[in-house]
């Protein structure tokens, strides 16, 4: 008897799921799974956007592994995520707790530090080679007043990508507001028992904030690995597509889109796609397993 | 006991006095662009850099209103944000509720599903999709810029699976010994609790369509039906662009939804936290 | 129960199986009719000449310009065209270009999905590229019927609109390069500031008598640095006597390219490339300009750059030359533009070549440049700029002097990836990263594998 009751419910609940899920089962297919099929055809063919192309086979892929280009875009690109990551990580938690701490014009600051998220990229982009120009920017002009000369930012081969990092870091608004809605979501009583037991605030964020944050936490490192990954618009256009100086600014899918939509080889570019997309596959299911050890979910019993 | 609020008050000292230096960083792109939107000419360029220009030039913010059909590109904006948002509002939370909270065999490979589809680069997806609304009819529309909003969106959908996934089991099961349906749990216990999360996806969504280039681009064929940052494109000419007009219009655009997250973030203060129902 | 519980299991799934299964029937014919789209140009392409002649018709005409542009042609060419075609209405729309290429992401989705515009204002440097891949019409039979003649236009440009003997395009508007120079500074440094150098030897041998050094080691003022704004590969190895086509074939690595990549890096050595970086990476999409500052002596830049110097005002004195050319060579500039072509698939062809015809040949091109704006243009066509008395501005006749010598990128399929190529290696070579022989060769072996693989 109870296991004719445990199947009713089951079979409720599996009728509720596709209710619940039925728009984004059907976007899922229209908007995501179709374009995707696409692309993997598109990846075996010399597709060129202006001509269907012929069918190739592996030929796209064994290219690409002989391109000299293509690698050292990997190499950027890895380079990129390992050291942004934790940095914008470590930069929007600690930002997020400090914007957390009732003081007064909390709201002030908060916008403060989302205010560049909002600003349009085709202004910021020029603002910041405006402002980190090496010989005629605002930024070496004070460093140079202080006694420090500057370097060439974005012109020279080793400052370029930590240029870019200080760039990226300036978006972190994001996140944070992120974080800040996890830190919400923290029920107050913890707190109050906490204070009660006299928990210091290092001990009351080791073991009440951090924990009850990381499905946030965890959130925000699949996405901002993801997102490191695919980085894209701002190289781009600091650079003008060509990842100068010496190559070192030249990331994995500007590079695909300077084959897509520069070359017009949209199935070398598709090719390209899919390799990225079995990186980002390995991450995250490297991120994944380690989830369990470390990301805790209140709903889960 | 007595020293505890200059203890305090020392603290938010500090605390202030952090916020400010690095709120500086943030802050000096935007100074500037407000400083260029401002500047003669002559101005642009010079060496050691101006903060304060010599001379306001205040007529850069109407000679860019007039440059472009500025409120028309605002107005076609405002209705593709606003549709998107309302769409991601309506889709996004009914889909992760149904992947974090319903107990049911397809939320693991729904889930799944939902991350794969985030890491191909949108590049290549880019043509297809296009083709597809083609066979709709739909290019030269603002339609494939809202609708696929209707049908969630995988990022959100990410985000909002991680706060119910963080809501105490015990709220629903309560309610469902109670006999409460599936849609009153949602609708009633979970999403008001998730309110911050949904203030959150509503914002970046409403971010997300207005800063939105490449989609506008593609898809818009009638300047009547532009948006603003296809609009900011035509202050670049053939060898160069009309910088100071280009700043003013960004700090126009920029300035409505900076007064748009300060009231937003004003809810997260209020933002229900469930102290009260465990 | 045991049963009762499979079965309900194995419902379950066949329900779940119906749904998908017909959401991926969906998917199958969208997909169907998409690709096929994609391969055919649509269905809603009727082909050219959809309409019957006296009827009104609609052309499309997009471009990729900002700024004032668009007023300006509507006003000074396009109203004039449509009082002259009374069943001829024309439809701008402002689409902007992508990136380094000046191609337009959206111009290329519109073709693939089948609906191009009629007209587009397009790069020319990309009609080899694109007319290989069969995306634009040739336009030879229109050309051959009109009073169109390839001698109204300088040769160089009308080369680049020629693709195997084909007309894809007529050209439009025109620019080239030369040298610009800071008297002020010569005069400083105990030079002639009349007598601009004439040859790479006399540049090398200015240039590193105005270089002066401040505090930190770096430089206060500059002497020259070959890669600052138009100084190019290309242009440094054509006045070095070099070629990147000849016979049919593209030449990366023809020993004078080499040796003009080598005597550009042999700046980034000389003068230590991080400092000579501070100088050149200010231009761009910046809108900064080194030179204008007045701590740069010689740079070589566009035509364009008039209309900026008459705008800012520099507190120098400047003049214009020739760029020098190496012992034994003439001076070559490099002359690049736009021009308008109609893509494949256009749905009124005819009325978009009328079109075409009235704004690149005389009449229209007489039009645009007599417009109150049109400052330092070049137009392509040599009896409108006689017309015009372009050669009474000293500044300009420079450019226009060079105009019926100048040289243009070689019109081949892979003309954006040869582009692309020698900026890359350019960039390696300043940055000391390999030796210029051997950088070159590479390209050259790329760009055959490229063409190799189109022609296929």
């Amino acid at each position: 008897m109870i296991k004719a009751k445990k199947t009713r419910f089951e079979r409720k609940m599996v009728l509720y799921g596709l209710i619940f899920t039925a728009p984004w089962i059907l976007g899922l297919l229209l908007f995501h799974a179709y374009p995707l099929i696409m692309s993997i055809y598109y990846s075996f063919t010399s597709y060129s956007i202006l001509n269907p192309g012929e069918w190739v086979g592996l030929e796209n892929y064994q290219t690409l592994f002989k391109d000299n280009v293509f690698w050292i875009s990997i190499y950027n690109t890895l380079f990129y995520t390992v050291f942004f990551v934790p940095i914008s990580m470590i930069f929007g938690i600690g930002l997020a707790l400090i914007l957390n701490v009732k003081i007064r014009g909390q709201g002030f600051y908060r916008t403060l530090f989302f205010v560049p998220s909002l600003v349009p990229p085709i202004a910021t982009t020029i603002i910041w080679l405006w402002l980190l120009n090496p010989q005629f920017g605002l930024v070496n002009h004070w460093l140079e007043q202080i006694g420090i000369p500057g370097p060439a930012w974005l012109g020279s081969e080793y400052w370029s990508k930590p240029s870019l990092i200080l760039m990226s870091l300036w978006g972190v608004g994001q996140s944070i507001v992120i974080y800040l809605a996890g830190l919400q979501d923290i029920p107050q009583d913890y707190y109050d028992a906490a204070e009660v037991d006299g928990a210091s605030l290092i001990q009351r964020l080791k073991h009440i904030t951090l924990p009850l944050l990381t499905p946030v936490i965890f959130f925000n490192l699949i996405m901002g690995t993801i997102g490191a990954l695919q980085n894209f618009v701002l190289p781009y256009t600091l650079s003008n597509g060509q990842g100068t100086p010496a190559n070192s600014m030249m990331f994995y899918v500007m590079y695909l889109y300077t084959n897509g939509f520069g070359y017009l080889k949209m199935g070398y570019a598709s090719a390209m796609a899919w390799i990225l997309f079995l990186i980002v596959v390995i991450l995250t299911a490297l991120i994944f397993i380690s989830q369990k050890r470390w990301v805790y979910y209140q709903g889960k019993d | 006991m007595k020293s505890q609020p200059s203890i305090k008050r020392i603290q938010h000292a500090g605390t202030h006095a952090f916020l400010i230096i690095v709120g500086l960083f943030f802050l000096m792109p935007f100074v500037w662009m407000v400083s260029t939107s401002l500047k003669p000419d002559n101005e642009l360029f010079l060496w050691p850099p101006k903060w304060i220009p010599g001379m306001f030039v205040w007529s850069n913010y109407p000679d860019s209103v007039n440059y472009v059909p500025f409120f028309q590109y605002l107005g076609n904006t405002l209705t593709i944000s606003g549709l998107a948002t309302l769409g991601v509002l309506f889709a996004c939370p009914l889909v992760a509720y149904g992947i974090a909270r319903i107990p049911w065999k397809g939320a693991k490979p729904l889930f799944a599903l939902t991350l794969v589809v985030m890491m191909v680069p949108y590049q290549v997806t880019m043509i297809p999709i296009f083709i597809l609304f083609k066979n709709f009819g739909w290019v030269g529309t603002s339609i494939p810029l809202w609708l696929p909003a209707f049908f969630g969106a995988p990022f959100y959908i990410f985000l909002l699976r991680q706060f119910f996934m963080g809501l105490p089991k015990e709220l629903e099961d309560a309610a469902r010994i109670d006999g409460a349906s599936e849609l009153r749990i949602y609708w009633g216990i979970m999403l008001p609790l998730c309110r911050p999360a949904l203030l959150t996806i509503a914002l970046f969504q409403f971010m997300g369509s207005w800063t939105d280039y490449q989609g506008p681009l593609i898809y818009l064929s009638d300047e009547s039906k532009y948006t603003i940052m296809l609009g900011l494109q035509a202050f670049k000419t053939q060898h160069g662009a009309e910088w100071q007009m280009l700043m003013a219009a960004s700090v126009l655009i920029t300035f409505p939804i900076i007064i748009l997250y300060f009231l937003v973030q004003k809810s997260f203060i209020q933002g229900i936290t469930f102290s009260g129902i465990k | 129960m045991e049963r009762n519980t499979r079965l309900t299991g194995w419902k379950e799934k066949k329900r779940t199986s119906a749904l998908l299964g017909i959401a991926l029937a969906i998917i199958l014919v969208l997909a169907g009719c998409s690709s096929n789209g994609a391969a055919t140009g649509g269905e809603d392409n009727e082909g050219p000449d959809a309409a019957a002649p006296g009827e009104q018709v609609t052309i499309d005409f997009w471009f990729p310009w900002g700024g004032d542009y668009q007023k300006e042609f509507k006003q000074y060419v396009v109203d004039e065209f449509e009082k002259k075609h009374p069943n001829i209405k024309v439809k701008m729309t402002f689409v902007e270009s992508s990136g380094q290429t000046q191609s337009s992401d959206k111009l290329l989705t519109a073709i693939a999905g089948g609906n191009p515009p009629d007209v587009a204002l397009f790069d020319r440097f990309l009609i080899g590229s694109w007319a290989a891949k069969d995306s634009l019409t040739d336009l030879t039979p229109y050309v051959e019927s009109s009073e169109v003649s390839p001698d109204d236009y300088y040769e160089s440009v009308w080369k680049e609109v020629v693709y195997e003997d084909k007309v894809y395009a007529l050209p439009w508007n025109t620019d080239n390069r030369a040298m610009y120079y800071n008297k002020t500074l010569m005069e400083k440094a105990g030079l002639d500031p009349n007598a601009p150098p004439k040859t790479m030897a006399e540049l090398d041998e200015m240039a590193e008598a105005l270089f002066v050094e401040g505090k930190n080691g770096k430089y206060d003022e500059i002497g020259f640095i070959p890669w600052m704004n138009q100084g190019f590969l290309y242009t440094q190895a054509w006045n070095w006597g070099g070629a990147w086509e000849q016979d049919g074939e593209l030449t990366p690595n023809n020993p004078q390219n080499v040796k003009a990549l080598d005597w550009m890096a042999g700046y980034a050595k000389k003068y230590n490339i991080e400092n000579l970086t501070s100088f050149s990476t200010a231009v761009g999409q910046t809108g900064m300009n080194a030179f204008w500052t007045g701590k740069v002596a010689f740079v070589f830049d566009g035509n364009w750059v008039l209309n900026d110097l008459s705008k800012y005002k520099p507190e120098f004195e400047w003049g214009v030359a020739p760029m020098p050319a190496a012992d034994g060579y003439p001076s070559i500039t490099w002359a690049g533009g736009w021009s308008y072509v109609i893509p494949k698939g256009a749905k009124h062809e005819k009325e978009a070549w009328e079109f075409v015809k009235f704004v690149a040949h005389k009449e229209g091109t007489l039009m645009w440049s007599k417009r109150p704006t049109a400052g330092n243009d070049i137009t392509v066509l040599p009896s409108v700029n006689d017309e015009l008395k372009l050669a009474d501005n000293p500044n300009l006749k420079i450019f226009l002097d060079m105009m019926p010598n100048a040289f243009t990128r070689p019109v081949t399929p892979v003309g954006s990836f040869l582009w692309n190529e020698t900026m890359r290696v350019q960039d390696l070579a300043i940055n000391g990263k390999g030796e210029a022989q051997q950088l070159l060769d590479e390209v050259k072996k790329n760009v055959d594998a490229e063409l190799a693989k189109v022609k296929k």
